[in-house]
């Protein structure tokens, strides 16, 4: 240390020493200097415009390496960060999910208040479909309720659009319905505009089509194709005025001389998922 | 080389302080001995400045200036000081910067305290280079207790001190190989000219 401290001493005697330590020493303090007088140091603004282009040409390159190597890095991260993700987004699907859900109930809920407005006589039961005929799906369906929520034999289910059926069938939490396309079942019907009635009937093997036939005895009934069929209120079943579908055409029995009328029903029996039960009747409307 | 010959060419380079008689040949080494410390402060500044090992980005002309002033001796070692200094001022300090004396004082006393050895080998090289970037962190550690007062010690030396430290150690190695390439480049005339003088 001493021979150094000796070997320092005799350099910093030097010509040189004294130069180059000026030097550094103006090198350090005129930038400082210069930028407290507001006054831009050339020195280094030299260096810098030739320097600026060759800095991007190294951070392009600098860029190009950390890329590479956050292959390698940022790999696990990423990876959690899409478990992550995909977690967010399940729950927002599932968020969705229910939103949409909630927004066809609540449709479904408007519906329903209209018509109980409409109709103010019925005591309506609101109910789902969680069954279906495995032969046919559109003949009878199974309902979420039962006796437990009012409903007994022989009610008529309907929706908003239409007509759908009877109770054939109730349980304690259950409930099974006949529909009016199905084979066997018979509906009082008549046109609205006219009044010609006649009964309307299922068409065995043609259910899925969701049509079905009425038959009337007058072969010179007033009804036209486009005439909306309800029902007549004849029978111990179904009320009268409920909409059953519109006229879609018209034969004549050959044999019989009958008035074969087709009516295409306004619920889609394929895809009806609520239904409302008529319940007990506010008024003596008995048929 | 031998060792007499590594003596003399030293001091002839540093002990006297007499300077070569300038030559088209000195002027184009000394640009291009500016030109690698431009180079090597703009790879610090700018190929670091988004690929940062462990945080940080390494001290390459702290490196550059050990292995000039361990090959060449204190005055080139104290004149590349200067230039590194300088640049890297220019390229990111704000203000004043303590980076010219401390390179400049740094090489001067790894200059001569290997005045009449050999330090030729890359032993020496990886020896004096922890040293270094030690004092280099110590710097930071004033700059940093001179202009954030508050701050948290522990924080400081796990995120800034010891990956700065550690990182400037790992890349030291190119630029010892290219201070090399530079001698192989330039030495062997220098060489010879010094045993032409010699014999003269």
């Amino acid at each position: 240390m001493r021979l150094l401290g000796d070997k320092f001493k005799k350099f910093a005697r030097t010509k040189f020493f004294i130069v180059a330590a000026s030097v550094a020493v103006f090198l350090t303090v005129a930038p400082a200097v210069l930028a407290m007088m507001g006054r831009g140091d050339i020195l280094r603004s030299a260096v810098n415009l030739v320097a600026t282009p060759l800095k991007s040409v190294a951070v392009f390159c600098g860029n190009a390496v950390d890329g590479f190597f956050d292959y390698f890095t940022e790999f696990n991260r990423l990876k959690e960060e899409n478990a992550q993700l995909r977690e967010e987004l399940d729950k927002a699907q599932s968020k969705n999910d229910a939103a949409d859900v909630a927004l066809a109930e609540n449709e479904w809920l408007k519906k329903f208040l209209l018509f109980s407005k409409e109709h103010p006589e019925y005591t309506l039961i609101d109910a789902m479909i969680v069954g279906r005929e495995s032969g046919d799906a559109t003949i009878s369906f199974t309902l979420n309720k039962g006796s437990a929520a009012g409903i007994k034999l022989n009610q008529s289910i309907i929706t908003p659009n239409g007509l759908v059926g009877y109770v054939c069938e109730v349980g304690l939490n259950y409930a099974k319905v006949r529909t009016i396309i199905s084979n066997g079942t018979s509906v009082g019907a008549i046109s609205e505009r006219s009044g010609a009635y006649g009964m309307l009937e299922g068409i065995y093997g043609n259910s899925q089509s969701g049509v079905c036939k009425m038959i009337c005895r007058d072969a010179d009934a007033d009804i036209q194709v486009g005439d909306p069929i309800v029902t007549s209120g004849v029978g111990s079943i179904y009320p009268y005025g409920l909409n059953i579908g519109k006229v879609s055409s018209i034969e004549i029995d050959e044999y019989s001389r009958d008035l074969i009328v087709y009516i295409e029903t306004a619920v889609d029996f394929s895809h009806v998922s609520r239904v409302m039960i008529i319940g007990e009747e506010d008024s003596g409307n008995e048929q | 080389m031998n060792n007499n010959d590594i003596k003399t060419y030293k001091n002839e380079s540093q002990g006297s302080g007499a300077c070569a008689p300038f030559s088209l040949y000195s002027f184009l080494k000394y640009l291009a001995i500016f030109g690698a410390v431009f180079i090597t402060a703009i790879i610090q500044t700018g190929f670091f400045l988004k690929w940062r090992p462990w945080g940080t980005s390494p001290d390459l002309c702290l490196a550059l200036c050990v292995a000039v002033s361990l090959k060449w001796g204190a005055k080139k070692g104290s004149v590349v000081a200067i230039m590194s200094g300088f640049c890297l001022d220019a390229f990111s300090s704000v203000g004043i910067s303590l980076l010219i004396p401390f390179y400049f004082i740094l090489s001067i006393i790894i200059g001569l305290f290997c005045e009449g050895k050999n330090t030729d080998s890359f032993s020496y090289f990886i020896s004096a280079m922890p040293i270094a970037a030690l004092f280099r962190v110590m710097i930071i550690f004033f700059e940093l207790c001179l202009t954030a007062p508050s701050f948290s010690a522990s924080e400081t030396f796990i995120r800034t001190i010891l990956p700065h430290f550690v990182i400037t150690i790992v890349f030291s190695p190119i630029l010892y190989l290219a201070v090399r390439l530079t001698e192989k480049i330039f030495g062997k005339r220098d060489r010879t000219t010094r045993h032409k003088k010699r014999d003269t």
